[in-house]
Parts: structure tokens; C-alpha cells; sequence
């Protein structure tokens, strides 16, 4: 199958991003795969394979998911129906169309990338299509995404996000699907943020429970900016989800708030981390997760401080609820400091609902059912202060028994 | 002792604080230094005691005739020098009686120390402060409330000996027996050798302890410099009208 | 409670004043021993057969050496940790016996190994402390006394070479079992080419209420040392072991690889104390385990603070209900220097416990990692654990990486995990210097309060010593910043 990636790059000679995909190509032939096992008992947390993410670079987005069409709403985007957004030189189309029409402002960013994962290589490599967005300089906008996928198709994508100096952008973006197909189904979302922007990334992912998912949110820091990035993740059969900044600037500060909903047979592991670069930076992760039935979470966070990052602050703090005697859970947080002159702290906890506060709630006259289920509700409410209302109310939901 | 401190100005995080600062404190004197908040009074103690965080920009600090004014924090310490911090913070897990030793031992070089007696001495001075013997084994400061801190900068002033002492918001988070106490330590310890210089928003302490001179500092420098009356009157009519006298 | 403090202090004082007085504390010295026998450089099934042909050893060990060293050939070396690729696995020298010599009594031993234990020490704590001794010099144990009492209630101690030729049956019956060569590949290779270590038997019902030591040191260059310590506690037994390492100082890379095997019977105590300190070009891959059975209680503590590159987890399997342990350990990275160390708490049963203190300090380039694995598996319900990671950084380019993992596959566990890195505060800094201590002084002095938790869980020789050492490389540091 690699033979068959390998020549649809290579037939694809005409493609502006030709270059990009080839050194990316390499890039995954370089790096080698991990050959040591997670833990003592098992090779890997959620069992992932080459062949899944080929299958996702061969794949396509099913007949009339692809078709790109002008809107003039303010608000747009849908699954793959992209609204150009009226003209204000804010630009929202396909990568396709951006590789025509914006192919300097694409390569632009795609050399700031700073990428390691082979996976994520893969995709950079071989993804078909995806959505591009730039908000140029002290623009301020908000823009809605629906993501949309049928179950039984596989399919890379890559999205950009440029928020270019002094900008602000809102973004909330579901990704849902229909169906009890197997498909594969990746995703390389990058948001590139120019000096003292914003954005606030409120992401909802529902995918069947029978796709395979695999997903790179990576945020690119320039000196000042901020990024606020929410997200609740319930759907998938088997995922890997990676959330990563990259704060290169001085004075960045990076803040996610992120909840993850496993149950029947679902293996989900999260990734939630930092690089830290710059002076003066600021991390704050803050996830939370369920397990339910016979499911897997794994919630790993990096913080990575480098050695020039002087002046850093950098938290990581994770709490699993596991709700059920044939559920997995854990946690494996990273604290990776090379400078002193830093304030850096995890903590990561893994327990069942309080007996004490169940029956508090309980001896209120409250039955045993809502007084979980508002325990669970209670554990997610701080991750989603201040978010996007459709997370919360996609939380509510995903906390339901 | 005498400790005189000429043209002194002073930075924190490249903000000036303190703006030519003058003051002679001598053995035998008693100087109050009151001000509204925020005029740079705690930044004065910080100066004195060579806090990192604070920049020296001009000036001069001068110890019985030693330049003492870029001299390390345990230079200006072993030159005599104490001062009590308004915040005291927590060294974790340094016991008390190790501190003390060592410190002691810097302070007074000639002296033997024999660690039983010297123990003896702290737990004395415990009882004196008002402190439960069992804080000898405890760390510095830690898990100490306010009060308990303010305490303990007594106790050390009493177990190290300086001669010229700084005590910046020793009143505060006092009750009224602690503070009653604080001001007869302080008057029993006083002598023709020792120097203080009582910095304090309130006129609370000044009431059990009558200073010899009253200095204002209003914006970072000295507004005006005078006697007991001085402190009366700010305490009849607060410090508004000094800004318009500076 | 308050003379323990009183004396502490007294040889902290001693200690800074030394330290003032004396540049020259280093373990810096090695003497001229000959070794009568010595295998050569490199391994190979020709080299373990001799290994074992040399010390007579019965056939089924022979078997599980050549067993042991396929596993060895078979395994890579690690690449998840620190950096190994310095260990030169051809020109080691995997066998050699010091001398034919075997003391019971101080008189015996041969001056010039005497000499070098006087200035280790040895001497002083056998005097004050010690129930037993056994120093391990180069491969083989040439020191060994046990005092009468104990060997009256039948506890045997002794090297595990003379307990294969006294008690085969009893150390067949613990050799390999809780560390089987299979675990990883320095596991594999101490278990090929194991000499010396120790053999400990408490039987049940017994409790030795004194520590009993031994004293461990690399000689020779480029001599790697394999030694194999069982310890085991019957039944409602209690003991406490303690092993030290001083090792002198070599140009070239050596390689230690220990297995430490702790079976803790129903109703035992265990607790296992030992400070490191090798030179730093020793690379220091220990294998330390314990299993825990019913009621039983495993506590490990401590202090890795020499050597180029130390790995080294020291694990409980808590294999029978309301079993527990405890894991306070203090690693010190020196410049140039990798600690990769940690803990491990298999929870098996219900209502089991853990708790794990790591404390690291890193000095100039030094870099401290913890690394640890908390399982709780399903069915050890109402198990609990606790880790807590507190890191120091001294230098700008001090490093420390802190990564835990925490598999929990039980609902009504209840895990927590904390850790923090920070360096030393300027207003605590500053505190103690407008007191009169100087910088290094009052560095010092937070830095060993930072480890305050865990160094008076030591022996108070091994908490002076760390004290010395901390100090000594405080001090070597220069100021702080």
C-alpha cells in the first residue's frame, strides 16, 4: 500500500504542494515506529496500525460529501460545503482551492510547521482535501464547521487555520457522521496564530462508534498570541487523538479544556501537550474523562519545557471517573523541564463516584441513577466554563447513562 | 550603630519606587516611617535587607561607615543588620533550631555554641514570644499562621542580637495581647546600642512605644521628617494633606 | 524524638564545617588489587560454563545461567531511556575473584581492602550499628560475620555463593522467582553471570531489630558487577536490610547490574534502605522487587546519587490482600549525569496500598527523570495509591522529566498522582542570607529541607552522608542561579 501512496504523490507532479508532500512522505519512511512496548502488558494503549492511516490517505470522502460550494451567509461551512466568506479578505475554501488561488499564503505556514509524529507525516503527505481559513491581520470572526462523514468512508484530511496578526477568531466545529461502517477516517488540523491573535476552538466530535479515528489539532504559537481550545470527544470505535501546541513566541498562552466520553467497546487515547519555546509562556490542560462498559481511556499530556523557554508555566491536570468493573483507565502525564527558572505541575487522578456525595445526593431524596448522573455532570462542568454552548450542551448529553 | 541611608533610590521591575530616600538612624533612637500605601515602605525594608528583586538606581546605604549598599543579603546580616519581614515566607522542612545555629554562628563568630544550651535559649525565648516549645522541631515558618510569623521575627531578633533592626508591619495581623507584647520585647531589648526603625502604616504600635523621630513617605521619597507630634497629627487627619505639602 | 534532631544537627554543623576545612571528601581513591581469576573480556556460553565450573555450582544453576544468557543474546538494549550506547559489552570483563580470602573477623581482612573500608567507613558503623556485615569487594564476598543471637533464632546471612553450597534447596526455591531472567536484559545478564550478594533468611516469627548491612563497591576497571541479594521474611517475621555503594573513580564506563529479590511472607515486614553512590562513569541497571503477600508490608527507601547513568524502579507486587507498600526514594543528578529512576506498584489483591515518594534535585546539566507504573488490577478492589514526584532544579540547565504511568482497571481503586518541578526561591533564599548564611549555606539547607521528607526515613549514617554529599555538590556548584 505504500507503493500505491508513493506513486499517487509522485503521479500527482502538477500539485502545488507537491514538494510539502514528498518531504513529508520521507519524513514518515524516516521515522521509525515504536518499537518498545506502552506498558508492561501491552504493546500499545489503543492498538494502531500502518495500515490504518494508508487506508485513510487512499481513501476518499464519499460521492457528494466533496462537492465545494459558494454560501453567503455569514456564518459557514459544511461539511465540505465551504462558504467563502464575504470580503473582508477573510478566506474560507478548500485546500484544493487554496492550493490555486492562495499557494504562497499555504506555503507560507507550512514552513512554521513543526510536526514528529509518522502518522501525522503520513497524512501531510497523502491527505485528499480539507478546508482552509485564513483571518487577516486585526480581524475579528466567527465560523461555524460542520464536519460531516459517512461511516463507511475512509479518508484523510488536512485543515489549515491561519489567524494572522492581531486577529481574533471563534471557531466551533462538529464532526459527526452517520451509518456502522468501518471506515478510516484521519485528520491534520493545524491553526497557525500570527502575533497577539486569538482563537477560541470549540471542537464536538460524534463519530460512529465503528470508525476508526485519527486526529492532529496542533496549534502554532507567534509571540503574544493565545489559543483557548475545548474539546468533547465521544465518538469513535478505536482513536487516537493528539491536541499539541507549539509555542515558539515569547508571551504565549495556551489553555484546553478537554473531556472524553469511552463506553461499550471504545479505546480512546488523548494526548494532550505542550511545547514550550518561547519566554514567558503559559500552558494550563485541564481534562477530564469517563469510562464506561468495557471501554479504554488513555489521557496522556506532555508538558515539554525547552531550555530557552525561560520564565514558563506549564500545568497539566487529568481526572478519570471509571464507572464500571470491565473498563480501563489511565493516565500517563509528562513532565519534560529543561530550564529552572519555570512553575510546572500534574496531577492526574483515576477513582468511581464518591459513595460520600452519592449519598448525600441521595438521603435529598434524589435516586441513585440522577444522583450519578449528576456527580458525572458536576466533574464536567468546570472543563466547559466558558465554552462555546454547543459543548455543553454536547457534554450534558455525552454524560448521560 | 548608626545607619545612614543618602539619596537611596530604588526599582522593581524596572518601576521606580523609591526617589532619594534619606534617613540617619543612630544607636539609642527610635524612628517610626509611615506613610499611605503603596508609597514604598515595605520596598524601604526589602532595599535595606538587599532583596534581589530590588534594584538599587542611586544612593548610598551606610553602615556604622561600611558601604553596605550592594553588599550581599548575609553581608548586611552579619554587619548587624536585621529585619523583620512583613510577610515572613515558609522554608519547608529547615527546622528551626538548625537555622538558628547557623545563623547565630555567623552572627557571633567568637561565640561557642553548645547546642543543648543553645536549644535551651530558643525554647525560652519561645515562651517569651508567646510560641509553643514544640516549634523548635518544626520548619521555618512553615505551616505558621500571621500572627505565629510575627512572632517568630521577634524570637530571631532576641536569639540573633543585631544592633540596627528593621521591622516592617510588625503590627499588623496582631491581636491587641501579641502586640502588647511585641512593643515590651522591643523596649526591653532596646539600649543605647540599638536602632530601630519601625515602618508602619497604623499608629497602633507607636502608642506602646513612643519613637523619637517620625519620618513620611509619601510617592518614594521622605514628604516630611519630624517628632511624635508628626504621627498625631496623621492620625487625626490622615496623609491627604501631606501630598499637598510634597 | 528531640535527640535524634539534636545529634542530626550536630553533624550537619560538623558537616558545614568540614566542608569549609576540607576540599578533598571525595571517594576519589582506588587500591591495587590483583584478581586471581578473571574470565577475560566479553561473554559467551564458554564464559558462563567456566563461571560456573569455577564456583562448583550445582547443575540446575548452570542451566538457568546458559538460560539466562540466550535471553541476554536475545533482547536489545533499551532505547526508551537514557542514553546506553557507552557500555561496551566487548571489552567488559564479566568474572573475576579478588582473592581466595574469606573473614569472619575485622582482623583478617587483608590491610589493604581494610584500609580502603576505613575510609568508607565500614568499620564505624559495624562497631555502632550493625548486626552483621558482608562487604562485597570486586565479585566475590570477602567479609562476612554474622552475630550469634541471630544465628541462633536461624536466620541465615551470608554471601549467596556460600548459601547455593549450605541451603541449595532454599535458595532454588528463591532464585529467579519474583526477577526472572525474561524481565529485561540486565535481569538476563545478572542472572547468566551472578557473584556474590547476599543471602538473607528471617524465619518466622522473627524479628531483627537491628539492620543488617552490606557494603558494596566496584573495583577493578572496566569490571562489571553482577551481584544477586535474596532477602527473605517468613511469616510474620520483620528485618530491615541496608546495602551502601561507594565506588572509586575510573576513566572508563563500567556497568552494574544488581537483582535484588524481597519476598515478604503473610503477616512480614520488610523494608530495604540503600544509598548509591557510584563514581560517575559507572552505569548503575539494577533489578530490585518485591513480593508481598497477605498483611504483608514492603517498604523501600532510597538514595541514588552517583554514577553516569542509574536506572533503576524498585517495584512491589502486591500479591496478597491488605498487603502495602511504601517507595521514598531521593535521586541526585549531578552534571553530566542521568537518574532515570522510580518505582513500581503492581496492586493484585483487594484492599491493597501504595504510596510513592519521589524527590530528585538536579545540579548543572544533571538530569533527573522519574519514571513509575501503578497498576491496579481488576479485582483489587478498594485498592489505594498515592504518588507524589517533587523535582529540583538548581542550574538554568538543570533538566528533570517526570513520567508516570497509571493503569487502573479497577472502578472502586482510588489513584492520585501529584508532581511538581520548581527551583529554589529567591524570597526563601533570601530569607535565610538576611540571617547571616551565605548562599551556599542557605542552598543547602533548602535543598536537603526539600528532601527533608524522605531523608528521616534513612539511617541517620546514610541521611549525614547524603547530607555530606549533597552539600559537596552544592558547593562544587558555585552560586546558584
Amino acid at each position: 500500500m505504500i507503493e500505491q501512496i508513493r506513486d499517487m504523490i509522485n503521479e500527482r507532479g502538477y500539485d502545488r504542494l507537491h514538494e510539502y508532500r514528498q518531504e513529508n512522505f520521507i519524513q514518515f519512511m524516516k521515522t521509525p515506529p515504536q518499537i518498545w512496548k506502552e506498558s508492561p502488558t501491552r504493546m500499545r494503549y489503543v492498538e494502531f496500525a500502518d495500515d490504518y492511516v494508508e487506508k485513510m490517505v487512499l481513501g476518499r470522502q464519499e460521492e457528494g460529501n466533496g462537492d465545494y460550494r459558494k454560501g453567503s451567509e455569514d456564518v459557514a461551512i459544511v461539511n465540505g460545503h465551504v462558504y467563502v466568506y464575504n470580503d473582508r479578505g477573510i478566506i474560507v475554501s478548500s485546500m484544493r482551492e487554496a492550493e490555486e488561488k492562495h499557494a504562497s499564503i499555504l506555503y507560507d505556514y507550512a514552513g512554521k510547521e513543526y510536526v514528529y509524529d509518522r502518522y501525522e507525516f503520513l497524512i501531510n503527505a497523502g491527505f485528499h482535501d480539507g478546508l482552509f481559513i485564513y483571518v487577516p491581520k486585526g480581524m475579528s470572526v466567527s465560523i461555524d464547521i460542520e464536519d460531516y462523514a459517512s461511516s463507511t468512508s475512509s479518508f484523510a484530511e488536512k485543515n489549515m487555520i491561519v489567524a494572522d496578526e492581531g486577529s481574533h477568531l471563534k471557531i466551533f466545529r462538529r464532526i459527526s457522521g452517520s451509518g456502522t461502517g468501518n471506515g478510516y477516517q484521519g485528520d491534520n488540523t493545524y491553526i497557525f496564530l500570527g502575533k497577539n491573535s486569538t482563537i477560541e476552538y470549540n471542537q464536538v466530535q460524534d463519530r460512529p462508534k465503528t470508525v476508526i479515528g485519527l486526529q492532529f489539532i496542533r496549534t502554532f504559537m507567534d509571540d503574544y498570541s493565545s489559543a483557548r481550545i475545548y474539546h468533547a470527544e465521544n465518538g469513535y470505535d478505536r482513536s487516537i487523538i493528539v491536541t499539541e501546541s507549539y509555542q515558539y513566541g515569547n508571551g504565549t498562552n495556551y489553555q484546553v479544556r478537554g473531556v472524553s466520553f469511552t463506553r461499550s467497546l471504545q479505546q480512546m487515547d488523548l494526548r494532550d501537550n505542550t511545547i514550550q519555546i518561547g519566554t514567558h509562556t503559559v500552558a494550563d490542560i485541564y481534562i477530564r474523562g469517563i469510562v464506561r462498559d468495557r471501554s479504554l481511556t488513555m489521557q496522556r499530556g506532555n508538558i515539554d519545557i525547552r531550555e530557552m523557554a525561560r520564565h514558563a508555566e506549564g500545568y497539566y491536570d487529568t481526572r478519570i471517573l471509571l464507572l464500571s468493573k470491565e473498563a480501563f483507565a489511565n493516565t500517563k502525564p509528562a513532565l519534560l523541564i529543561n530550564n529552572n527558572d519555570v512553575r510546572s505541575k500534574h496531577a492526574s487522578a483515576i477513582s468511581n463516584i464518591d459513595d460520600q456525595s452519592l449519598f448525600y445526593l441521595r438521603s435529598r431524596g434524589i435516586d441513585e441513577e440522577t444522583a450519578k448522573n449528576m456527580i458525572v455532570e458536576g466533574f464536567t462542568e468546570h472543563v466547559v466554563e466558558g465554552s462555546d454552548e454547543r459543548i455543553k450542551e454536547a457534554v450534558v448529553r455525552f454524560s448521560g447513562l | 550603630m548608626i545607619l545612614e541611608i543618602k539619596n537611596l533610590s530604588a526599582s522593581v521591575e524596572d518601576k521606580p519606587i523609591l526617589k532619594n530616600v534619606n534617613l540617619r538612624i543612630g544607636g539609642g533612637e527610635i524612628h517610626a516611617l509611615m506613610g499611605p500605601n503603596g508609597a514604598g515602605k515595605s520596598t524601604l525594608g526589602n532595599v535595606l535587607i538587599g532583596h534581589p528583586d530590588y534594584k538599587i538606581t542611586g544612593g548610598q546605604i551606610i553602615l556604622d561607615g561600611k558601604d553596605i549598599t550592594y553588599a550581599t543579603p548575609e553581608e548586611r546580616a552579619r554587619a548587624g543588620l536585621f529585619l523583620a519581614f512583613q510577610s515572613p515566607v515558609a522554608v519547608e522542612g529547615v527546622r528551626i533550631s538548625t537555622f538558628l545555629r547557623i545563623a547565630y554562628s555567623h552572627l557571633h563568630p567568637d561565640e561557642k555554641i553548645v547546642i543543648a544550651d543553645f536549644n535551651k535559649r530558643i525554647k525560652e525565648a519561645m515562651k517569651t514570644v508567646g510560641l509553643d516549645e514544640s516549634f523548635i522541631s518544626r520548619s521555618v515558618n512553615d505551616g505558621f499562621s500571621g500572627g505565629e510569623r510575627k512572632r517568630f521575627e521577634i524570637l530571631q531578633m532576641l536569639i540573633l542580637k543585631p544592633k540596627m533592626i528593621v521591622l516592617d508591619e510588625i503590627d499588623s495581623g496582631l491581636d491587641v495581647d501579641a502586640l502588647r507584647m511585641v512593643a515590651e520585647q522591643l523596649k526591653k531589648y532596646f539600649s543605647k546600642d540599638v536602632g530601630y526603625l519601625i515602618i508602619t502604616h497604623y499608629q497602633r504600635i507607636l502608642k506602646d512605644i513612643e519613637p523619637h523621630f517620625v519620618h513620611v513617605l509619601v510617592n518614594g521619597t521622605i514628604a516630611m521628617d519630624g517628632d511624635r507630634t508628626l504621627s498625631d497629627k496623621i492620625e487625626e487627619n490622615g496623609y491627604d494633606w501631606l501630598k499637598e505639602v510634597a | 524524638m528531640e535527640s535524634t534532631y539534636v545529634n542530626k544537627d550536630e553533624e550537619i554543623d560538623r558537616l558545614i564545617n568540614d566542608l569549609k576545612s576540607n576540599g578533598a571528601l571525595d571517594y576519589g581513591f582506588h587500591d591495587n588489587i590483583n584478581p586471581v581469576y578473571s574470565t577475560g573480556k566479553g561473554l559467551s556460553r564458554q564464559v558462563i560454563e567456566e563461571i560456573s565450573e569455577i564456583k562448583k555450582e550445582p547443575d540446575w544453576m548452570r542451566r538457568i545461567r546458559l538460560h539466562a544468557y540466550e535471553i541476554f543474546m536475545s533482547k536489545p538494549v533499551p532505547t526508551w531511556g537514557p542514553d546506553l550506547s557507552g557500555i561496551d559489552w566487548e571489552n567488559m570483563t564479566y568474572y573475576s575473584s579478588p582473592d581466595e580470602v574469606k573473614a569472619t573477623n575485622w582482623d583478617e581482612v587483608p590491610k589493604e581492602i581494610k584500609d580502603t573500608f576505613e575510609k568508607l567507613g565500614v568499620p564505624e558503623m559495624e562497631r555502632k550499628y550493625l548486626a552483621g556485615s558482608i562487604a562485597q569487594y570486586d565479585s566475590e564476598g570477602i567479609y562476612n560475620s554474622l552475630k550469634k543471637e541471630w544465628e541462633d533464632k536461624g536466620v541465615v546471612f551470608m554471601d549467596l555463593d556460600s548459601a547455593l553450597k549450605r541451603y541449595p534447596d532454599l535458595v532454588k526455591e528463591y532464585f529467579a522467582k519474583a526477577v526472572p531472567p525474561s524481565d529485561n536484559k540486565f535481569a538476563a545478564l545478572n542472572v547468566a553471570v551472578w557473584s556474590g550478594g547476599a543471602f538473607l533468611y528471617v524465619p518466622r516469627g522473627v524479628h531483627v531489630d537491628m539492620p543488617l548491612q552490606t557494603y558494596f563497591r566496584i573495583n577493578g576497571e572496566a569490571t562489571g558487577q553482577f551481584e544477586h541479594t535474596i532477602v527473605v521474611a517468613d511469616e510474620g517475621s520483620s528485618v530491615h536490610y541496608l546495602e551502601g555503594c561507594t565506588a572509586p573513580i575510573y576513566s572508563k564506563d563500567s556497568l552494574h547490574a544488581a537483582i535484588v529479590e524481597y519476598y515478604v511472607m503473610k503477616n512480614a515486614h520488610g523494608r530495604y534502605t540503600s544509598v548509591q553512590n557510584w563514581s560517575n562513569s559507572v552505569y548503575n541497571m539494577p533489578t530490585k522487587r518485591a513480593w508481598v503477600e497477605e498483611n504483608g508490608n514492603m517498604e523501600w527507601v532510597g538514595g541514588s546519587l552517583g554514577s553516569k547513568v542509574t536506572m533503576i524502579y524498585p517495584s512491589s507486587y502486591l500479591r496478597g490482600r491488605n498487603a502495602t507498600t511504601s517507595n521514598l526514594n531521593i535521586a541526585l543528578a549531578g552534571p553530566g549525569t542521568v537518574k532515570d529512576t522510580g518505582a513500581k506498584a503492581i496492586h493484585m489483591a483487594p484492599n491493597t496500598s501504595s504510596k510513592i515518594i519521589a524527590k530528585s534535585v538536579s545540579l548543572g546539566d544533571g538530569k533527573s527523570i522519574y519514571r513509575g507504573l501503578v497498576r491496579i488490577n481488576k479485582d483489587a478492589v478498594n485498592a489505594k495509591s498515592h504518588v507524589q514526584c517533587d523535582a529540583l532544579l538548581i542550574n538554568d540547565e538543570s533538566v528533570s522529566y517526570t513520567m508516570p504511568h497509571d493503569e487502573i482497571y479497577e472502578p472502586t481503586a482510588n489513584f492520585t498522582h501529584e508532581a511538581t518541578v520548581g527551583k529554589i526561591g529567591t524570597e526563601e533564599l533570601t530569607y535565610l542570607r538576611s540571617r547571616g548564611l551565605s548562599e551556599d549555606e542557605a542552598s543547602s539547607l533548602i535543598v536537603l529541607g526539600f528532601l527533608d521528607d524522605v531523608m528521616k526515613e534513612i539511617p541517620m549514617e546514610f541521611a549525614v552522608e547524603m547530607n555530606r554529599l549533597v552539600k559537596l555538590e552544592m558547593s562544587k556548584m558555585g552560586a546558584v542561579g
